[in-house]
């Protein structure tokens, strides 16, 4: 089963740990510019939300690379760059919807998530797993069961009443 | 690039009277002796700002700085640290705060900014990697702090740029002023806002792209999995995770808080303020850079008076602060917080100061005249909401209230001395004294900012009066393991345990984050007080990130030199041993009576009882009977020059 980057956002907390250790695994470094996730904030509104690669399923990145340098691998769902192949040119970076791919101010040469191959790290130390690493078909199942939590708590709360008794 | 690790290895000097700006690299030997942060600019406050130099002169200097573990994956590595001359007390004046901007000002390549002169017209800072530049803020003044960050990222087309700033308080030089990061990260203390607005600064913005290389990456990074790992086992950290410091306001170890600062029980109606009052205004939890603990809130009111009041915080102390308003509703709370933020006034000083109006109001020794026709009663809302922008912008009997405690009672007269309190011209952020354990009296009354609350009077003193997940086996062993005396974290009001030994390593730890760029919270003199980072943790830290064997023994020494440097510097001042007792026994000293307002039978222990401490807290750290660093401590931290700066003023004997 493939898995995917799934983000919750109303649980970041907007601590960047996922920043450091995505730069940390990149490039050995601690750096935001370095990082191909990234914390946007608003914070007037409370609202922090990691953004990185969404591994599209239908890639513009790779649509626009010249030189056929990124790619979608089926089995796995990663959008992945190839590092010699690239020439550098930044037109994946002009199509990203996302501003995914961006440019390592060190190396000078375009970056984005690969989902570290399969094990992300941001997902890795997010403390409170605002950023979890799923399969696919359990994200889905997850979210309408957080959707209807409040409904099963009218419910049993309806069905105590109605039966004089039940469960708290 | 550069070929430091941890350390950024420049300074930024900006001269605001002749608007010009330098880059100077970081010398390798001050690095190695004063570590960062407040390490750096006790130094350089030392050096530069001279005994009875106006705090809101071009005089006093402006510094910021981070740590050489600012920015990286080391546990809350998010704090940035400012020293000046304090306007308030006219001392040694040191504020830290959180947020984001620290890791920013390293990216950004500085380990330190240091601001010096005065400016002509208002302007900001502004510094974008190797580029800086001071721009006009003629627009930005008056602004409050939420708009005035809002249009500098518009005006510098940039939403990811961090910026220090102050509100309308900082801009009138007002005492109770602040310096705010983000929202609500504060650099609340020692009246900082007031020595920017004096130098016409409204801010400083950092963007950088930059990086912390680090020596030992590897080595480096199993640490920091290690720590945040072992963090997760202590008692405490599901407490402060989910509320954060405003979990303090219904934990026993605080019962101290409902006695008032004259050690008389408080209105029973604000005892009934729980925790889990915040928890529906609370929408998530915030963390500051680096850090898992997110203690920090997103709220928002719902209903009511205040509804729609949306921010960050609350902290802790604000509720104990806001208790003596007698106004025990969160709302009210989280709106009096944003106020605050917005005007950039410490959360703590105004209500510091009121509280004291309202003792003043209810005594008739004031009027509703004198208030500006406001009647300053306990429990008036909107009375005390109006009175945060009277502080602000010293309107009326604001600019009275805002001089609490010293300067407030010399103008208003009438007596009104009699219902301050305070050490060194500070009030406490915590309650009142009477009821603390003998070693927390101790922490606070010793700090060199003034009376003080993080300086050593934290979580490690104030274990005793504890919280229910520190059970007595807990403390019986921790008391066993680091001070080989099983009761010490029991019989807290006797003198016959090694108190200042638990004040100095409070000291020492607290020093350490501050020096280093790590909060507080993270360590172990925080909530996390037996698994937070430890001195010995800092050590392996430290080496692995800058790649320079530092011991155990080598940060203490640092810590050593910064609390020196503090001292001198007060010393010069005029600083002395009657400054380090606790209010009513300064007072008892000073006019040779017992003070008329304090309940001295609610104390736990005598002035005797807290001489003892205090002589073994001296000797503990190299001073003197008056608190003065002796010539030979001095020598042995390679501070010679303040020896002979001390001895050339008369203040040390000239020679051994």
């Amino acid at each position: 089963m493939r898995k995917i980057l799934f983000i919750d956002y109303e649980r970041c907390t907007g601590c960047e740990l996922c920043v450091l250790y995505c730069s940390f695994k990149r490039a050995q470094t601690f750096s935001r510019a370095r990082s191909a996730v990234n914390i946007i904030r608003w914070e007037e509104k409370g609202m922090c939300v990691p953004s990185m690669c969404e591994h599209c399923e239908e890639p513009l990145c790779a649509l626009v690379c010249p030189v056929n340098a990124i790619s979608k691998d089926e089995e796995t769902g990663i959008v992945r760059r190839d590092e010699d192949t690239c020439i550098g040119c930044k037109r994946c970076m002009m199509v990203c919807p996302f501003g995914a791919p961006a440019v390592d101010p060190v190396t000078g040469k375009v970056f984005k998530c690969d989902l570290c191959g399969g094990e992300p790290v941001c997902a890795q130390v997010c403390p409170t797993e605002a950023i979890q690493y799923l399969k696919a078909d359990r994200v889905g199942l997850s979210r309408k069961r957080k959707g209807m939590e409040e409904l099963a708590s009218v419910m049993s709360f309806a069905l105590a009443k109605t039966e004089g008794g039940g469960q708290e | 690039m550069t070929d430091w690790n941890g350390w950024a290895g420049a300074i930024l000097n900006v001269d605001l009277t002749n608007m010009k700006l330098s880059r100077e690299v970081l010398s390798r030997e001050f690095a190695l002796k004063y570590i960062g942060g407040s390490g750096f600019g006790s130094r350089i406050l030392y050096d530069e700002v001279s005994p009875g130099d106006n705090a809101l002169e071009p005089e006093n200097v402006i510094i910021i700085g981070q740590g050489p573990l600012s920015g990286t994956a080391a546990p809350g590595s998010g704090r940035y640290d400012l020293v000046s001359k304090s306007p308030l007390t006219g001392i040694y004046g040191r504020s830290n705060g959180g947020g984001f901007f620290g890791p920013e000002m390293k990216w950004a390549g500085y380990d330190l900014i240091v601001i010096r002169g005065k400016s002509e017209k208002p302007v900001y800072l502004w510094i974008d990697d190797e580029h800086a530049e001071l721009r006009d803020a003629t627009h930005l003044w008056g602004k409050d702090t939420w708009v005035t960050e809002r249009m500098i990222r518009e005006e510098l087309g940039d939403s990811e740029i961090q910026a220090l700033k102050i509100g309308p308080a900082g801009e009138n030089m007002c005492y109770s002023s602040c310096v705010i990061g983000n929202l609500t990260r504060a650099a609340g203390r020692c009246s900082m806002g007031a020595v920017w607005g004096s130098k016409k600064l409204k801010a400083v913005a950092v963007r950088g792209s930059g990086e912390v290389s680090i020596a030992k990456p590897r080595e480096f990074m199993e640490l920091c999995k290690y720590l945040r790992g072992r963090a997760k086992c202590d008692p405490m950290y599901s407490v402060h995770t989910t509320y954060g410091t405003s979990a303090w306001v219904s934990e026993p170890h605080l019962a101290r808080e409902l006695f008032d600062k004259f050690g008389r029980k408080t209105d029973p109606a604000l005892h009934s303020l729980h925790h889990s009052h915040f928890a529906p205004l609370y929408d998530k939890n915030l963390a500051c850079f680096g850090c898992a603990l997110h203690c920090s809130h997103y709220y928002t009111v719902k209903s009511g008076k205040y509804e729609g009041t949306a921010g960050e915080g609350v902290e802790g102390y604000l509720q104990h602060v806001t208790g003596r308003f007698g106004v025990g509703d969160p709302a009210f709370l989280c709106k009096y917080n944003n106020l605050c933020n917005q005007l950039g006034l410490h959360i703590v000083a105004p209500a510091l100061g009121l509280a004291w109006a309202m003792d003043l109001y209810q005594h008739d020794i004031i009027t509703k005249e004198d208030c500006d026709g406001l009647e300053l009663t306990r429990g008036n809302e909107d009375v005390i909401l109006q009175f945060l922008h009277k502080i602000a912008y010293k309107e009326g009997f604001g600019e009275i209230v805002d001089a609490y405690p010293v300067r407030a009672a010399e103008k208003l007269g009438r007596g009104s001395d009699e219902y301050i309190s305070h050490t060194k011209g500070v009030d406490a952020a915590f309650g009142g004294v009477a009821q603390c354990p003998l070693r927390n009296c101790l922490a606070y009354s010793v700090a060199t900012r003034g009376q003080d609350h993080l300086t050593g009077a934290w979580f490690t003193t104030r274990v005793g009066h504890r919280s229910k997940q520190m059970t007595d086996d807990i403390l019986e062993r921790l008391g066993k393991e680091r001070y080989n005396d099983p009761k010490i974290f029991f019989e807290v009001f006797s003198p016959d345990h090694n108190h200042a030994l638990v004040v100095y390593n409070a000291e020492t730890i607290g020093a350490l984050c501050d020096m280093t760029g790590i909060c507080k919270f993270a360590s172990e003199g925080g909530p996390l007080y037996i698994e937070g980072i430890h001195t010995k943790d800092f050590a392996q830290l430290l080496s692995a990130a800058t790649g320079i064997d530092f011991s155990v023994d080598d940060l203490v020494r640092a810590t050593e030199r910064m609390f020196l440097l503090s001292r001198a510097f007060n010393a010069r001042e005029g600083i002395g041993r009657i400054d380090d007792y606790p209010y009513p026994f300064h007072y008892q000293l000073r006019h040779s009576k017992e003070h008329p307002r304090y309940d001295y039978s609610a104390f736990k222990f005598s002035i005797k009882d807290y001489d003892k401490v205090l002589d073994e807290y001296y000797k503990l750290r190299g001073c003197d009977q008056e608190g003065i660093p002796t010539r030979e401590k001095l020598a042995a931290l390679g501070l010679q020059d303040v020896a002979e700066d001390l001895a050339s003023r008369g203040i040390l004997p000239n020679n051994i």
